[in-house]
């Protein structure tokens, strides 16, 4: 194809596309900061309540810590998280990231089959780390009651929704 | 071949749905739940195609993905799917079937004069023929000649195959009895079961041989067993073939949908049963390959299945007992039977089928079919032959999964050696024959402890040893899609090529779309006999993934068009394309190559000029951010780093190269030193997973994977660069940061409340700064700017022009100005090699014989008097001498602020060559032109520093 002849456009904020019983809407991520280290005493430091969440793992309605790796994870925070970027004498590095990330809201019925166009992880499993390859970028997958949490790259974003847009609708169940 | 519809069998059609059809413009019809092939062989059709090398008549062999010969194009809706296999095909209305490699038709083929020729047609031919003469010169026609199936170049293939991952307990490949019985085992202890068949249906053997299974209907049987799967979670896939079996216990699986496109699934099982059956092999006799000779089995699967009867002079030859079956079943379906069985003892024939003890067919007569059948010294009517010779696992999955294989001599087979691969082999995959057998291993395999259902009645499935023959007359084929003949086997030994990888390339043995799978063992044991070996001593080929021909949409699935290389999208995307940008990629990112509408070239003249006279702006975002923080931070980017980063005061920047450990310049980019312990290093756009890599390699590595640690913020900043004369103005007008950031230096400021970084560092020789604000601000940014930039009469500018200005200045582009041999002294930095006493990433590798030879190409600067540029990539040769490269043209543009080109190159010996002339190849022209330094604009740096 033509290197300039590309036709999807970013997904704003709030956008959605629907594929089936599929919903899946582009959500705010709110404040966002990358720890690395002494996860336990960033944690403690920054937001000494939020969940440390792995695959699947439930991000509610407050602060939560999503684990990248053994010695990374993102911190995610509705409020402005306060912290100089750089090394804390606690023996962690902290960087702000509130823009690193997007937030995929994925739900619907059999949102499972959806997904597993993109990843081959487990979607009923749980992992310590967050992270998974969807669609072939490096992304992180929590939930939030029944609707899965798909955070993407930034600059993978308009690739990953139009990925999603052409995506085939579990509907009806594309094993039956 | 005058195969013939039965008026009543076939299980699998529906009589009332008549298909109609063409085969090479010929109107034919079928029945709803036929194949291509069972439909040709009910109209009567006798030849299906043509031979691969010979231009032979042929027709079916077998009756599913082994099928060598059956090979057609579909024109099916408007879509062309060239090389189907006939046999594995269902029927649809309106099918165009177009035989392959013929010419006008496989009935009529113009090429089969090439059968009379084949003694000049031998094995290796293409080895011999392109080593003789000119054969560039007959290279094309015998190309054109060759191959089978058309493409359509118009078509594009389903849009969209979706692909599917899963996951389950238990894999069982295979839907046959084995299959099925390890299914409904494990089933029925609460395991979740994928059970993948590539028929439609599922069943194997029973679909055709039928019977009883404790008492009952073997469609009962196979009902209960996939009612017990589904109830316990699990699935039966049927027209699923699994293709390939990968590391880690991955498997994909094509399956084909009555209405969908086809789908990929890619599924990872705790554990996996491999149950795919055997297959018949070939019969060895004079002519074995006419239209008529066909596997015993398949012929009874047409028959129970289709309702297709093989012909109405029926030879079997064969060699056991479970062919007895077959004969009395077309008996009574109406043909004349004769049963020619190599075995002296054999059971009572069939009634009304004559049976010739201790004979073999030893010769298939006939010109487009079989017309006769020698047995012995006497010649049968025959239209025909129907061959059961001995049976192959179907093994090629598990050696696949790299399991190995043992040869079993009592049933002539290589079996799977149990615990060499991630599966477990049952059924007659595993050598275990026979409906009994096969149903008990299958049951005990997974766990089934209950009384297992076993058939009434139990059939001897083993056979008499039959091999190829050369001391027959007449041709004996080997492999039937390849045209391989036992003589070619013989030629391949006599000329050397023993070894069962040399003689599968030298003669293609098993190199067609069947995979071998009818030929491999023929051929094993005839280079056996050559060699005076057996045949495990002879030894097997590789097998490897697809089991099947897969259509490359099914395997490409959405990974294709936007989306097979997706390029990462910038923010303010959208203000650039409201400022009429036209996009590019660059280096992994989707850019502005210009903004306006006209000729790229002079779009981008006019914005280098007005970011030389005014001031310019562009996107700066996909540049690296690559946090680099904590109390060992300096010592880590000291040893990636070519330039000692430790020196760098806070506040301040250094251009430095990261090296490969053989001393190539990997990238090149600047390190912004923010404090004590906190570093960004600003790696080229399209290296900063490389870059990230490099530094994560030694952090974990040598410094133990703590007190240093990287971040990769790339994506949440969005950088703008503001360049020209009126920088510092348009910054001042924003009401952008402080105004007296000396060059290569930073600083982290307040904008509107929020975080801003300024870096001035230069990529075009004027005055420039990096302005980085959080992406969710960068819209405001680009408000700020735009209007800011009307003011002081400058313009964004795309990454065209951007590459001009650092062309201009002599500023390398990592990958254009480089190459896999570039050293950093190659581009004019080789203090710091001999400067610095510690170790650093690539060190060593500086200062060995070839990295101080004075012949290196090194960067120097071209210019030529023509008012054209040379182009990128020519090829620097000397004017007067023998021609040969010296180096090559590296980067090249018309310089608007000289008024003539300007080129970059790597030059043998360039630095000590200014002001010498040199040639400038391409396509046949050499432009002279003089060596000058690769900085042609403001040397001095005068408009850097202001």
């Amino acid at each position: 194809m033509d290197e300039r002849n590309w036709t999807d456009r970013p997904l704003q904020i709030g956008d959605e596309i629907r594929i089936g019983p599929v919903r899946v809407v582009h959500k705010s991520l709110g404040f966002a900061a990358l720890l690395s280290g002494n996860l336990d005493a960033a944690v403690k430091a920054l937001a000494p309540d939020a969940p440390m969440i792995g695959l699947n793992g439930e991000v509610g309605e407050q602060d939560f810590v999503l684990r990248i790796g053994r010695d990374r994870a993102l911190l995610v925070s509705k409020d402005q998280i306060v912290e100089e970027t750089g090394w804390n004498c606690d023996g962690y590095a902290f960087s702000a990231a509130d823009d690193c990330y997007c937030l995929l809201e994925i739900s619907g019925d059999r949102d499972d089959y959806f997904l597993a166009q993109g990843t081959s992880c487990h979607l009923g499993n749980s992992s310590p780390s967050a992270a998974i390859m969807f669609a072939g970028v490096n992304s992180l997958l929590a939930r939030k009651r029944a609707v899965r949490c798909l955070f993407v790259d930034r600059a993978h974003l308009t690739y990953v929704s139009s990925w999603l847009r052409g995506a085939a609708s579990p509907d009806p169940p594309p094993l039956k | 071949m005058t195969a013939w519809r039965h008026s009543r069998l076939g299980s699998e059609i529906d009589r009332t749905t008549r298909i109609g059809f063409t085969f090479d413009g010929r109107s034919c019809f079928g029945y709803a739940g036929d194949t291509i092939a069972s439909a040709l062989m009910g109209a009567g059709v006798s030849t299906m195609g043509r031979s691969f090398k010979y231009h032979r008549p042929r027709s079916v062999w077998g009756m599913g993905s082994e099928e060598p010969n059956a090979i057609v194009d579909v024109i099916h809706e408007g879509v062309t799917t060239p090389n189907i296999r006939a046999t594995s095909c269902e029927l649809k209305s309106g099918m165009e079937v177009r035989s392959v490699n013929t010419s006008p038709d496989a009935e009529r083929d113009r090429l089969r004069v090439l059968d009379y020729l084949h003694r000049f047609l031998p094995a290796g031919f293409y080895y011999k023929t392109f080593m003789a003469l000119d054969w560039m010169r007959y290279e094309p026609r015998i190309r054109r000649m060759a191959g089978l199936g058309s493409l359509d170049p118009n078509h594009h293939g389903e849009s969209a195959s979706p692909q599917f991952n899963h996951s389950c307990d238990l894999l069982v490949i295979g839907g046959g009895p084995a299959g099925l019985a390890a299914a409904r085992a494990a089933a029925s202890s609460g395991r979740q079961v994928w059970l993948c068949d590539e028929a439609p249906v599922p069943g194997g053997s029973l679909r055709w041989r039928g019977g009883k299974i404790a008492g009952r209907d073997w469609t009962e049987f196979v009902k209960s067993c996939c009612d017990i799967v589904e109830r316990a979670g699990g699935r039966v896939l049927t027209s699923t073939t699994v293709w390939g079996a990968f590391d880690h216990g991955l498997f994909a699986a094509w399956r084909r949908l009555e209405d969908g496109p086809d789908q990929q699934l890619r599924i990872r099982a705790n554990e996996t049963v491999l149950a795919a059956g055997s297959l018949e092999r070939l019969g060895w006799f004079a002519n074995n390959d006419l239209p008529g000779v066909m596997s015993a089995e398949a012929a009874l699967y047409y028959l129970n299945c289709h309702g297709v009867v093989a012909g109405r002079d029926i030879v079997v030859a064969t060699g056991s007992d479970a062919s007895y079956p077959v004969a009395a079943a077309l008996q009574q379906a109406g043909a004349r039977v004769m049963i020619a069985d190599m075995r002296q003892e054999t059971p009572a024939p069939p009634e009304g089928v004559n049976l010739a003890r201790g004979q073999f067919v030893t010769a298939a007569k006939g010109k487009r079919s079989v017309e006769s059948a020698q047995i012995g010294d006497t010649m049968v009517k025959a239209d025909a032959i129907l061959v059961a010779s001995g049976r192959t696992p179907s093994v090629h999955l598990h050696c696949q999964a790299g399991g190995k294989l043992d040869w079993d001599e009592e049933i002539d087979c290589l079996v799977p050696r149990s615990g060499t691969s991630q599966m477990r082999t049952i059924g007659a995959a595993n050598g275990t024959f026979g409906l009994k057998a096969s149903l008990y291993e299958g049951h005990f395999a997974c766990g089934g402890t209950s009384e297992i259902e076993l058939p009434d009645d139990v059939l001897d499935w083993s056979w008499e040893k039959h091999r190829p023959d050369p001391d027959l007359t007449g041709r004996q084929w080997i492999d039937l899609q390849s045209d391989v003949t036992l003589n070619d086997i013989g030629l391949a030994a006599r000329e050397g090529f023993t070894s069962v990888e040399h003689l599968k390339r030298y003669t293609t043995l098993g190199m067609a779309t069947d995979q071998g799978r009818t030929s491999n063992f023929g051929g094993l044991a005839a280079m056996a006999a050559q060699t005076g070996k057996t045949i495990p001593e002879t030894g097997t080929t590789n097998y490897r993934p697809p089991f099947v021909p897969v259509p490359f949409n099914v395997i490409a699935g959405r990974r294709r068009g936007e989306l097979f290389n997706p390029p990462k999208r910038l923010d303010l995307e959208a203000g650039h394309r409201s400022n009429n940008a036209q996009f590019r990629e660059y280096g992994g990112w989707l850019r502005p190559a210009v903004y306006g509408a006209g000729r790229e070239a002079d779009l981008a003249a006019e914005e280098a000029r007005a970011a030389r006279n005014t001031v310019g702006v562009f996107d700066a975002s996909p540049l690296g951010k690559l946090e680099v923080i904590g109390p060992k931070a300096a010592e880590l980017l000291d040893f990636v780093s070519y330039r000692k980063i430790s020196t760098l005061k806070p506040g301040r920047a250094r251009y430095s190269f990261i090296l490969t450990e053989s001393g190539i310049v990997f990238d090149d980019g600047v390190v912004l030193r923010l404090g004590e312990d906190h570093f960004v290093v600003s790696a080229s756009s399209s290296h900063v997973a490389g870059v990230r890599f490099t530094l994560e390699d030694a952090r974990q590595d040598r410094f133990g994977g703590r007190d240093v640690f990287i971040h990769d913020v790339t994506s949440g900043w969005t950088t703008l660069t503001v360049t020209g004369p009126k920088a510092q103005l348009l910054c001042k007008q924003a009401g952008l940061g402080p105004p007296d950031i000396p060059h290569l230096g930073c600083a982290e400021v307040s904008y509107n409340g929020h975080a801003m970084r300024i870096a001035r560092i230069s990529f075009t020789g004027d005055i420039s700064y990096e302005i980085s604000v959080p992406a969710r601000h960068g819209a405001s940014l680009h408000e700020t700017v735009s209007a800011a930039l009307d003011y002081c009469g400058g313009r964004w500018i795309g990454l065209e022009a951007v590459m001009t200005l650092r062309t201009e200045k002599g500023f390398i582009l990592i990958g254009k100005d480089t190459d896999g041999l570039t050293m950093p002294h190659d581009l004019g930095w080789g203090a710091p090699r001999f400067k610095r006493k510690d170790d650093f990433l690539g060190k060593r590798s500086l200062f060995t014989s070839a990295a101080e030879d004075k012949n290196r190409r090194q960067l120097i600067g071209l210019t030529v008097p023509d008012e054209n540029p040379v182009p990128v990539g020519s090829h620097l040769v000397p004017l007067n001498g023998e021609r040969r490269s010296l180096g090559f043209v590296t980067s090249s543009c018309f310089s608007p602020a000289l008024n003539r080109p300007i080129a970059l190159a790597l030059l043998e010996g360039g630095f000590s060559k200014p002001g010498e002339l040199v040639g400038c190849y391409d396509d046949g022209v050499v432009i002279e032109a003089r060596v000058c330094d690769a900085c042609a604009f403001d040397a001095s740096g005068e408009r850097l520093h202001g």
